[in-house]
């Protein structure tokens, strides 16, 4: 299978690159990286931005960059992007990361697993890196941040560029955030560590009509005054908010619970399920943790008997892919 | 009124969904808010620009009000919402008000609404100040819900009036300064003054006078401001699963102490003594966030938190102000 060239389509037009994650995790410092990286080569334009609400963490985000050696003349969202990026994996169960990316495009995925099961997974033709920059995370900067090995793994993507140009543009943008020099120094090891770390593949595993993009073609006739019933949305399951990898557990085998409703009324969600009890008012069974715990960790922290505790969750994608790993 | 556990277990008209910050006090007040609203009466909102606005309602998909898919033939149980700018929810809350009187006058409507206006502090002590405070001297019969994040945590957590002396935010930065210079404005004085029939400052924490003065609120003669301190863990921030123990923290240290204050009877002020040595320090309330590293450090080994050097005497003026803070609630408490 024939793979495009990054370098090769910004001499001739503008790259466009794409990612996908959450709030909070790094990835507009990435793309403003990329984008100053690019910045500081000669005769290079480019444009960033990133795209989300007033959501400030876990909810899913978007950043777009376009490099080209010629002007840049669109200012629109980028639709079919050469290069993608997945931050997150929990992000890819609600946000289609692939979406119109044409065959041969190239997908950096920040995940532990191998480029072979997220090209199956996800469907992907064309070039897929994988990098496991969670872990890098955990083990430099001690936080499961992925960015720093995203944006080494999307600068390997485009490919050409000098690693120490690389390493240097990243840690200015940090030192732009005020960060104390301690931490540019680990942010540093963990640039260096990520080179080694990075699996790619050529997959071809797409079926037709996957990633299709969709055109928005706005939201039909407002009512008059703009006045809309009040539809509850059932369908933004904010459980994606939570830290990947963790989940909330509940355990009251003795039937401890108190009655006091502190978990209740303190959950910003409103998730806590609970049954009447004669004896204590109220007897809490658990929470709804699949669809929208953000594991904000409040009921753990309110529960006078501890009965609440965050345990590691792995998702399983499917059974072939378990069988493979085992 | 309803004992704090019958509340606990009422239908809220705020559910899961909304896309706010994992353990924002915000969406835990509007839980709350949301079960003293189940009362059977029909309840009008009126949310201006905030956070809590723009992660609730968004055309068409993240809302995350109602009551199911079916629609109940219960009145009481139905509510609505009438969105404005920052500026603009009491104003809105007064206008919904006349026209509630009006049509019940004319006949056009059998039943009562309550009324209930919802923003930010921003939009409130900044933007909309004049429309808060003439709102309450208009006296009108509506329950105006400040949530007070002490920053614009919607638009990148930019200084407000109400922000903390030394607090770090985008606008007063504290890298070769010291944070917020400016004393919070005094609002709540400052609703008293304008003429308000019940003033309160309360966080979802102290659950059970909390929901005890929203219901209040609801029957009070003329207008009820109630001011709920909400730590915002993207602005201020601190750890996960802390916004609980942060809003007591601070309100048992005196930042923003528990009071409740009625016209004619007076007030009180709950959970935090008028003398500092009987208060936790506000040091430990400082160090658990960090838009007050520039003040203080937790010492690795002991855990023991300590001033900066150089810093001490910022953190003197800032038990200086708690303890001025303090004593002003005290006194307004006296007010009648």
């Amino acid at each position: 299978m024939r793979t495009l060239d990054p370098r090769q389509i910004f001499e001739q037009s503008a790259l466009e690159v794409r990612g996908d994650g959450k709030a909070g995790g790094g990835l507009v410092l990435a793309f403003q990286s990329l984008a100053a990286l690019f910045s500081s080569l000669p005769n290079m334009h480019v444009q960033e931005w990133p795209f989300f609400s007033s959501a400030r963490r876990g909810a899913n985000i978007r950043s777009f960059l376009r490099v080209s050696a010629k002007p840049i003349d669109v200012g629109c969202e980028v639709t079919r992007p050469v290069i993608s990026l997945l931050m997150d994996e929990v992000t890819g169960k609600t946000v289609d990361f692939a979406g119109g990316v044409p065959h041969g495009g190239t997908f950096v995925l920040n995940t532990r697993r191998t480029p072979e099961e997220c090209a199956k997974h996800f469907h992907l033709s064309g070039r897929v890196m994988t990098v496991p920059g969670d872990d890098i995370g955990t083990r430099y900067l001690k936080h499961p941040i992925g960015n720093v090995s995203a944006y080494v793994a999307m600068t390997e993507a485009i490919g050409g560029l000098e690693f120490e140009t690389v390493v240097g543009t990243f840690l200015g943008q940090l030192k732009k955030r005020r960060i104390p020099e301690v931490l540019l120094e680990r942010n540093r090891e963990a640039l260096h560590a990520t080179k080694e770390s990075i699996q790619v593949g050529v997959f071809d595993e797409a079926r037709p009509g996957d990633h299709a993009t969709t055109v928005f073609t706005g939201y039909g006739e407002l009512p008059i005054g703009a006045q809309t019933r009040l539809r509850l949305s059932q369908t933004n399951h904010t459980a994606a908010f939570a830290r990947s990898g963790f989940r909330l557990l509940f355990n009251d085998p003795n039937k401890s619970c108190t009655g006091c409703s502190h978990c209740i009324t303190n959950c910003p969600e409103g998730i806590i399920r609970f049954q009447p009890d004669e004896e204590r008012g109220v007897l809490v069974t658990g929470a709804d943790v699949s669809a929208f715990c953000k594991l904000c960790g409040e009921c753990i922290a309110v529960c006078p008997e501890k009965l609440f505790t965050e345990g590691k969750y792995e998702e399983v994608w499917d059974e072939t892919v378990t069988e493979a790993r085992s | 009124m309803s004992s704090f556990k019958e509340i606990a277990l009422k239908d809220s008209c705020f559910r899961a969904g909304s896309t706010l910050c994992p353990g924002c006090m915000e969406s835990v007040a509007f839980q709350n808010i949301g079960r003293v609203t189940d009362n059977g009466v029909k309840t009008i909102f009126t949310i201006g620009t905030s956070c809590a606005e723009v992660s609730t309602l968004a055309f068409p998909n993240v809302v995350a009000w109602g009551r199911g898919d079916d629609s109940s033939d219960d009145f009481g149980k139905s509510f609505s919402i009438l969105h404005n700018v920052f500026e603009s929810a009491p104003t809105l809350a007064e206008a919904t008000r006349d026209v509630a009187d009006a049509l019940m006058d004319c006949g056009a409507l059998d039943r009562k609404v309550q009324i209930i206006s919802t923003g930010g502090d921003g939009g409130a002590f900044s933007i909309g100040l004049r429309t808060l405070l003439h709102t309450i001297h208009r006296r009108a019969r509506v329950t105006i819900v400040i949530l007070v994040n002490e920053i614009f945590a919607n638009t990148g957590f930019q200084y407000s009036p109400a922000t903390m002396p030394y607090a770090d935010t985008s606008t007063t930065p504290a890298e070769g300064a010291p944070g917020n210079m400016n004393p919070p404005l005094d609002y709540i004085h400052l609703a008293i003054a304008a003429g308000a029939g019940m003033v309160a400052q309360l966080s979802p924490a102290h659950g059970k006078m909390f929901v005890k003065a929203i219901e209040r609120s609801l029957e009070v003669e003329g207008t009820a401001v109630i001011f709920v301190p909400a730590p915002c863990i993207s602005g201020w921030k601190f750890e996960d699963g802390q916004t609980v123990e942060l809003a007591l923290l601070g309100a048992r240290s005196g930042v923003f102490p528990a009071f409740t204050w009625e016209r004619g009877k007076g007030g009180s002020v709950k959970d935090c003594s008028i003398e500092a040595s009987e208060r936790p320090d506000v040091v430990d309330f400082l160090a658990m966030q960090r838009r007050f590293a520039h003040l203080v450090q937790r010492d690795k080994v002991t855990g023991e938190v300590k001033p900066k050097p150089g810093r001490e005497q910022d953190i003197e003026n800032l038990k200086g102000w708690v303890q001025g803070n303090v004593e002003r609630m005290y006194s307004l408490a006296n007010l009648k």
